[in-house]
């Protein structure tokens, strides 16, 4: 193990699980508003890209510290026995038959193997000299320590807590896992750097790997975003029409398919970007996307073997073409190419005469082709940006969601125009060119350029989780 | 925009070939679009880096992944085909002599405009998502994913793949030209209604063998007159010497160009492969996905648990319905608030209403705000039986003088002991009150097990003072959860 652990400890039910949770981006880290139901440590890594960074340790809350401490002085005669009495407490406890103490030997285990403390408190609640139990107990095994304060309802007792842990603990810091912003989380891990020097390095590597991370992680979601967009703006939906069937009847159904496809588009990408954030597990609450366009549909003609009448006609004449070069080739090329040539246009014009009244092509009475209703792509440019308002939206609702959260996601409209903004004229115009050529799809350079544009879009976290 | 790579994700998905990549590439995302996670045996071998996590991927997935190849005899009907066009071309002559033409164009010009057309489409019009030929009659054989969903990868693959086939055609094509010249001499003409004169048509040809000229030279005028071909019949011999001109013009405008673009569309799939591995975040979902822990499944509170896990957790004598415990905790409140002035006087109510019957009102005089040190001082001997009620405090801050003992604040012995020696009369009860703000613990678990031991069903009594409102109502399923776990009568007082 070459990277640094830290048991999150304390009393029950003070923020311990939103604390593993938000600092190591873990979603699934069970978090209870019932204390005491956490009963069994529990390490989660915090990675990137496959590699541990550093671990947090869950761990239940202290439930008989006095007791505990009462044991372990019956051992000690002095500071130097200390460590060896908590190691001696733990032994005792593992093999004894009654789990009496089952808590604390769940948290006292992993920091005697040699994990860091970070000892929890409520700042919310005021101090009383019960803790002073827990923390001595802490002290006793010569661990590395710091206290974090979790203003869980208010920063009311805040002073009264600094000045009670700092006399326990060489690191105090105020730290709350439900709306930190990526700087606090930063200067946090910071400070897990200072706790024990030789864990200074992988702190300092994580941090720097969180950072690239995180840098990616925007790229990234940009560029989903763009690629999401094309693929909406682009959507088509296709319905043949039967010969003398009502047309207004599959409209509707057209519309509906329509729709659909576009919601399943929009889903896929917010899916996507909550798996990129890790947060699989949230819930989220999103107005659903409305498609109702009046001219949504077109109509074109269809064709048997799935053709469409330039590619009918295209490769006729090729046929044509091909035929006729074939008896160039046999008058020994004689005919400087005048069969090719001549096949390919009685064919490309047989196949066009052909094409133009499709009703009538048909073989054996089934018909060979008919007309074509279309859905989409929607070329109306507000519409493109209706649907890039509310990715950005969605994009920056997670993008500052710490792990710790559990209720629902209610995503915000912001104003599309406050957004543009943030872009010059030129921006502008070559947003919206790339939102009108998105319909047609876009190259990689194109794609590159929008998810540029798109992360000028965004809401920076300075604005959304404010100090 | 630019961000470090994935370190070792990228070669680990080109290692054999970029066509394979491509392939393992969609199935991984398949993967991880699904949700779907890795089976790891036990920490120890838990990969640590991200090429570790795709190898693991692999073995476990093997089985399920079948790289797209196109059929053999597809590649073997390419070189057919262009064997047999070219025995078909050699065929062709006039006395015993082949229109130069014929193999020009069919071999170099007309496979140079599809080249070109080829290159035209992969440059500007490559942000189709229209499958390009032949591509739903391949996904038709060989599952294909949706080419609209990966269009920018799954058309330069395509076309490689014509490219190669035609590659093919031009390469069966010069085997048959080799074979048939090996064996038989091979006479060229060339005739044209506008151009008669032979320096011109060298001048053509020059310009033609222009890529090659420099280092093997292109026909001589006395060649091109000499293999000149008259409708009169008058001097025409035909020449031999123009095969290398047209196995050269063949290898440059035919083959070369295909071989150029098969260059170009490996390499643009490489990039837009690697680029979509690094920008699409696929992997990082994967990661994500692979080392998200889920906690072990904790004590669940009431409200979070299944019937069967209830029905086994509840005792039917002392359950406290959990919605029901907080309305009632509320009415006591309002009722509490109410009727203050006569609260002194009253020291138990029973609530009789169905919903609540198992629950008692007591609202004993310990809101005044009188308390004395006395109370917290230790006894040897503590006899209860002076009042029909045994008053004590868990952790209260400022005990009030009717509280017998302040428990959990001193030393556990001294606690134990306190409890040990507390002898009760039979009619008298325990009430303990407590903070709400306090967390319940297993201290005070051990302190009920000792007033159980004694024969004694205490009450707790809940305070709350203010000081958190906003969270009181979770503090107080804290204190729900914890009444139920020990049987014991809940109730909960505003200050």
């Amino acid at each position: 193990m070459d990277y640094p652990a830290f048991a999150v400890v304390g009393h029950p039910n003070k923020g311990k699980s939103s604390i593993v949770s938000t600092l190591t981006r873990q979603d699934a880290v069970s978090i209870s508003e019932v204390s005491g139901t956490t009963t069994h440590a529990q390490t989660f890594p915090c990675s990137v890209d496959g590699q541990v960074l550093y671990e947090l340790i869950d761990t239940p809350g202290f439930q008989r510290p006095r007791q505990v401490l009462e044991w372990l002085q019956e051992d000690v005669g002095n500071a130097s026995e200390r460590v060896q009495a908590v190691r001696h407490f733990l032994e005792q406890q593992k093999a004894a038959q009654t789990k009496r103490f089952h808590d604390e030997t769940e948290l006292l285990t992993p920091i005697m193997a040699g994990a860091g403390i970070i000892y929890v408190v409520d700042g919310s609640l005021p101090y009383s000299p019960e803790f002073e139990t827990e923390m001595t107990i802490l002290q006793w095994t010569g661990q590395p320590r710091m206290a974090l304060i979790n203003p869980i309802g208010g920063d009311t007792f805040v002073p009264e807590w600094q000045a009670a842990l700092t006399q326990f603990f060489s690191i105090v810091r105020v730290f709350d896992p439900m709306s930190a912003n990526s700087q606090k989380k930063r200067t946090l891990l910071s400070a897990f750097a200072e706790l024990h020097e030789p864990w200074r390095p992988a702190i300092e590597q994580a941090l720097l790997q969180l950072d690239n991370y995180q840098s990616k992680q925007v790229a990234q979601s940009n560029w989903q975003i763009a690629r999401s967009l094309t693929d909406m703006l682009s959507e088509q939906q296709q319905l043949k029409v039967p010969a003398r069937f009502t047309e207004s009847l599959l409209k509707q159904q057209l519309s509906q398919q329509y729709q659909r496809a576009m919601r399943q588009h929009e889903t896929r990408c917010q899916k996507q970007l909550q798996a990129l954030f890790s947060l699989t597990r949230l819930d989220t609450r999103t107005e659903q996307l409305q498609t109702d366009f009046p001219d949504l549909f077109d109509q074109s003609t269809w064709y048997i073997f799935g053709l469409d009448k330039k590619k009918l006609i295209t490769l006729s004449t090729a046929a044509g073409a091909a035929s006729g070069a074939v008896i160039d080739a046999g008058v020994g090329g004689a005919s400087f190419m005048a069969g090719a040539l001549t096949g390919g246009l009685v064919t490309g014009l047989a196949s066009l005469a052909a094409t133009m009244r499709t009703d009538s092509l048909n073989i054996k009475g089934v018909p060979v082709s008919g007309k074509m209703l279309t859905a989409g792509p929607v070329k109306d440019t507000a519409f493109a940006f209706v649907i890039l308002g509310r990715q950005l939206d969605f994009l920056d609702a997670i993008s500052v969601r710490n792990h710790a959260q559990r209720m629902t996601l209610a995503v915000n409209e912001r104003s599309m125009t406050h957004r543009l903004e943030k872009l010059d004229k030129k921006q502008q115009i070559r947003l919206t060119w790339l939102l009108q050529k998105a319909c047609k799809g876009l190259s990689q350079k194109e794609m590159t350029q929008l998810a540029e544009l798109v992360n000028r879009l965004r809401t920076p976290e300075s604005e959304l989780l404010p100090g | 925009m630019s961000h470090p790579a994935h370190s070792g994700a990228v070669p680990f998905f080109f290692r054999s070939s970029v066509s394979r990549g491509l392939f393992l590439w969609l199935a991984f995302t398949r993967y991880t679009e699904q949700s779907k996670t890795l089976t790891v045996s036990d920490n120890h071998q838990t990969p640590s880096t991200s090429v570790e996590w795709l190898v693991l991927w692999q073995q476990q997935t093997r089985e399920s992944f079948q790289p797209v190849h196109l059929p053999w005899w597809l590649y073997a009907l390419a070189l057919v085909a262009g064997s047999i066009t070219m025995a078909g071309v050699l065929a062709a002559s006039v006395s015993g002599a082949i229109n130069l033409w014929l193999p020009l164009f069919l071999f170099a010009f007309i496979p140079l405009l599809f080249s070109a057309a080829s290159l035209i489409r992969a440059v500007w019009v490559s942000t189709s998502d229209t499958p390009p030929p032949g591509y739903q009659w391949l996904s038709r054989h060989y599952d294909l994913p949706a080419f609209r969903s990966h269009p920018t990868l799954l058309a330069p693959w395509l076309a490689t793949r014509w490219q190669s086939l035609s590659a093919l055609t031009l390469t069966g094509g010069l085997i048959c030209f080799m074979v048939f010249a090996t064996f038989q001499e091979v006479q060229f003409y060339w005739s044209s209604t506008f151009i008669q004169d032979s320096q011109t048509m060298a001048q053509m040809l020059s310009w033609v063998s222009l890529p090659w000229q420099f280092w093997a030279g292109s026909p001589s005028v006395a060649q091109v007159m000499a293999s000149q071909y008259h409708l009169t019949g008058t001097g025409f011999t035909g020449s031999a010497t123009l095969w290398q001109f047209i196995i050269l013009s063949i290898l440059h405008y035919g083959l070369l160009p295909r071989l150029l673009l098969i260059l170009l569309f490996h390499l643009q799939l490489k990039k837009r492969l690697t680029q979509e591995i690094q920008h699409s975040g696929i992997l990082e979902q994967f990661f994500n996905c692979q080392q998200q822990i889920v906690s072990h499944q904790p004590l669940l509170p009431e409200h979070q648990i299944s019937p069967d896990q209830k029905d086994s957790m509840a005792d039917e004598e002392h359950t406290i319905d959990s919605e029901n415990a907080e309305s009632v905790s509320r009415q006591a409140v309002s009722t509490e608030t109410e009727s203050a002035s006569t609260e002194a006087e009253s020291k138990s109510t029973e609530i009789t209403s169905p919903e609540t019957a198992n629950l008692k009102i007591t609202a004993p005089e310990a809101d005044d705000t009188e308390h004395t040190e006395a109370d917290t001082e230790q006894t040897e001997t503590v006899n209860a039986q002076k009042t029909d009620q045994c008053l004590l405090g868990w952790r209260l801050n400022h005990p009030q003088s009717q509280i017998q003992k302040n428990l959990g604040t001193g030393s556990w012995r001294e606690d134990e002991q306190w409890l040990t020696q507390l002898s009760l009369s039979d009619q008298q009860s325990v009430t303990l009150f407590a903070g709400l703000w306090q967390t319940p613990t297993g201290e005070l678990a051990d302190v009920l097990e000792l007033l159980h031991s004694k024969d004694v069903q205490p009450e707790l009594i809940i305070l709350d003072d203010g000081c958190a409102p906003e969270r009181s109502d979770l503090m107080l399923n804290s204190w729900q959860f914890f009444a139920r776990q020990h049987k014991i009568d809940l109730i909960r007082r505003t200050l």
